[in-house]
């Protein structure tokens, strides 16, 4: 999963970054407005947080702007507390809105909320066959077995799982479970594709060859 | 009820209205007694005047002991031989049956119409001269249309005469001037007469020693008892009875009564209906006040009732004043108005609570995300420190920032106590610069101060606090290798700090915000330039404190220009005030 953060305060924004590194999503970064909504509109993200005070555009308008172009699920941060602000923002098509101070579990977790939901899918565990995916925990059991995964690998289920059914493409895996300052090699999606068909079963992921990979098809 | 408006309103008007009452009714009343006695009085001061007329026919000894006893057969000269026989009160016994026919034929007299200008006592007077006893005996009065020589009077003929007069003259002007030998009762001259007396009259004359000279009485009248006047004439209300006592001559006494009843019955009817009319009156404007009253108090009651809705969060309650009248819709429009300014600084103190609140949730929300990640799992110690650092740099701009609120706050509470010394403010402007200069140096600004030695009476940490954050202002909003230069001036009734760059220039509009907590001119500011949003606001309160005030001027593009304007010290001046305070 790929999330942009968009937040003007360098030690909030470290703090936010590095806690969706841990938890396996792919991150970018933005400091400014103008920054931030050039990214959020040339890049199909899986959830953008949003901080409302930013310099050169507020969080607002760049709501406004990205809205016209990308569906893309939004979480505002905002040190606003007032009713007003919170309606004006989920009015201009926020999907949530978080208070500062907040906390990073919770941040997390709201954020794992609304990609699900973007993916249609309501309840937090996603049973394919013998092999279910837990997105709060996120782990893997198989027949009622934990089964290790990566942080990587796990990103790659879950988007796999989470799009079942859907045919996914090399290049929206690359671009949902990379951040912009992976050095990804080309390969990199098949090696963690042949890993999780070790651990989960050859059949769990099929290729249709040259189009990418689909889960449950 | 205890100090209800409305009941003391109602005791004050029941008290005005039971005195204008009672006031109008009594002027009334007496009035009306008046009017009906005066009438009386004029006739029976008449009447007496025609007997003390009479009675200055009669020999001295006479009116001082009354008649002797013996029969009044030989002329009374006065001033003769015989002065003052013994007292003798019997001839007066004989003539009181002699009120009695008369009574009848005076009852049947008309009430002439009150000429109340009518003075007939004085026509009498004036005439007395005329007929007398004379010393040469008694002489026969000149009765009406009877002239001739003068004749001694007997004392029956005396006795005959000393009666009430049957009609009375009318008008002002009448009676010869004294002295003239045919001025006479009854002449010509004599204006038109009208009936005497207008009800029935009855009279006691009484001699010096109190012996009873004449009377004539009602019948079945108590005899008069006789009294000594101290006045000439002396009216006195007696049983129904008006009655005169006026002093003859020679200390003889003459009074002459009228049964009054009827008046008495009236005078008495209408203060009954007086009493009667005034309590309606009363109860009417007792009624009348109290409704008005409550009238009067309604909308006070609706103000009331409005105004217990109005909370803290209701501040934009209003009273309705439109259908007020006009004193109560500007006690409406006052209340109102103090709504608003009441509604304006709730407002102000809110908008602050929650600008200050907001500025503590970014620090805050560093503070505790960067715990909660250090906290997520083992971390190396490079990476505690580094979280350990930044939630110290949210502590103290946390700290910074309620230190400011606390400046604030004790400035706007008015409870910062200055410490004033005498301080140069060019060295303080220094020390202010001196302390930016890495901050100036790191902005690639150039930062000096200019101007001699200008001393000023300050507390000048608090004037270093404002110069810190106006220069401070000055570097952050300068472009790059621009400049901020610090003036210190003293003009002709003050010292001035000028902080003058050349930086971006503030918009017309915000100009008027300056000043305010929490103000920004870019309102998503950028985090390199920005503080807590407080320092102008600080800064500006500082210098009020001091009795001086600052002023913005700015020009896009080319530079802003803050003025700390300081009211001077005079020299002697600040030296007593230094002693003083020492």
């Amino acid at each position: 999963m790929r999330v942009l953060v968009i937040e003007d305060e360098p030690d909030l924004r470290r703090a936010i970054v590095q806690s969706l590194l841990e938890s396996g999503y792919a991150v970018d970064e933005a400091a400014t407005g103008p920054d931030g909504l050039f990214k959020a509109t040339s890049w199909d993200y899986d959830a953008i947080v949003l901080d409302l005070m930013l310099p050169g555009l507020s969080g607002f308008d760049l709501l406004q702007q990205l809205r016209r172009e990308r569906a893309t699920p939004v979480l505002i941060l905002s040190a606003r507390d007032g009713v007003d602000d919170r309606i004006k923002g989920l009015d201009l098509g926020a999907d949530d809105y978080l208070i500062k101070p907040f906390s990073i579990r919770e941040l997390l977790a709201r954020l794992r909320a609304l990609i699900r939901r973007a993916a249609g899918q309501a309840k937090s565990t996603i049973e394919i066959g013998e092999i279910s995916v837990n997105l709060v925990n996120q782990t893997v059991n198989r027949a009622g077995e934990l089964v290790p995964l990566t942080a990587r690998e796990y990103s790659l289920v879950e988007l796999l799982a989470l799009h079942r059914g859907k045919l996914i493409s090399r290049t929206l895996i690359y671009d949902h479970i990379f951040g912009e300052d992976d050095s990804s090699l080309s390969n990199l999606v098949d090696v963690h594709v042949s890993n999780i068909r070790k651990k989960l079963g050859a059949e769990f992921i099929q290729t249709r060859r040259g189009q990418g990979y689909i889960v449950d098809g | 009820m205890a100090r209800s408006l409305r009941w003391r309103l109602q005791i004050w008007h029941a008290a005005i209205l039971v005195l204008a009452i009672a006031g109008f009714s009594g002027v009334l009343f007496l009035q009306f007694q008046r009017s009906l006695l005066r009438e009386i009085d004029a006739e029976l001061l008449a009447g007496a005047r025609a007997l003390e007329g009479t009675l200055k026919l009669a020999p001295r000894f006479i009116l001082e002991a009354g008649f002797p006893d013996g029969p009044l057969d030989r002329p009374l000269g006065r001033g003769g031989a015989g002065r003052g026989p013994g007292p003798g009160g019997a001839r007066g016994q004989v003539e009181r049956s002699g009120g009695e026919s008369p009574t009848g034929e005076r009852s049947g007299g008309e009430r002439g119409a009150g000429d109340r200008d009518s003075e007939p006592g004085e026509s009498r007077k004036a005439n007395s001269p005329g007929p007398s006893f004379g010393p040469g005996g008694v002489e026969r009065a000149g009765r009406p249309g009877g002239p001739g020589r003068p004749r001694p009077l007997t004392p029956e003929q005396w006795m005959e005469l000393l009666t009430l007069p049957r009609e009375l003259p009318v008008g002002r002007d009448f009676g010869p001037p004294p002295g003239t030998p045919g001025g006479r009762l009854g002449e010509a001259r004599r204006p038109p007469a009208r009936p005497f007396p207008s009800q029935p009259s009855y009279y006691s004359v009484f001699a010096a020693n109190g012996s009873l000279l004449k009377s004539e009485l009602a019948s079945g009248q108590e005899p008069i008892p006789f009294v000594r006047p101290r006045n000439p004439v002396e009216y006195r209300n007696r049983d129904y009875r008006r009655e005169l006592v006026l002093k003859g001559p020679d200390n003889s006494v003459v009074i002459v009564g009228q049964d009054v009843r009827p008046q008495f019955d009236q005078i008495q009817w209408l203060g009954t209906r007086l009493l009667a009319i005034g309590l309606g009156v009363l109860a009417l404007g007792l009624f009348g006040g109290w409704w008005l009253a409550g009238r009067a108090i309604r909308p006070l009651e609706q103000i009331s009732e409005t105004a217990r809705g109005i909370e803290a969060s209701k501040l934009a309650e209003r009273f309705n004043v439109e259908s007020a009248d006009a004193e109560l819709r500007e006690l409406g429009q006052t209340l109102n108005s103090m709504l608003a300014r009441l509604e304006a600084g709730f407002e102000q103190q809110n908008r602050f609570a929650a600008d200050a609140s907001h500025e503590l949730r970014t620090p805050l929300a560093v503070l505790l995300s960067h715990t909660e990640l250090a906290l997520a799992r083992q971390r190396s110690p490079d990476e505690y420190q580094a979280a350990l650092q930044t939630i110290l740099r949210s502590g103290e701009r946390m700290k910074g920032l309620v230190e400011d609120l606390l400046v604030l706050a004790r400035v706007n509470s008015g409870r910062l106590d200055l410490r004033r010394e005498r301080t140069d403010l060019r060295q303080l402007a220094e020390e202010s610069a001196q302390l930016l200069r890495p901050l100036a140096d790191a902005a690639g600004v150039e930062l000096r101060v200019v101007g001699e030695s200008v001393f000023a009476e300050i507390d000048s940490s608090r004037m270093g606090q404002s110069l810190v954050n106006l220069i401070a202002n000055a570097i952050k909003y300068n472009r790059p290798q621009g400049s901020v230069s610090v003036e210190v001036e003293q003009t002709a009734d003050a010292v001035v700090l000028r902080v003058s760059d050349t930086g971006v220039g503030i918009p017309v509009e915000s100009l008027p915000h300056l000043f305010e907590p929490f103000y920004r001119v870019d309102a998503d500011r950028s985090r390199e330039t920005g503080g807590s949003g407080l320092g102008l606001a600080i800064s500006r309160r500082l210098v009020n404190a001091h009795g001086g005030e600052i002023t913005v001027h700015s020009e896009r593009g080319v530079g802003s220009r803050f003025e700390i304007r300081l009211p001077a010290v005079n020299e002697l001046e600040g030296k007593s005030n230094l002693a003083v305070d020492d």
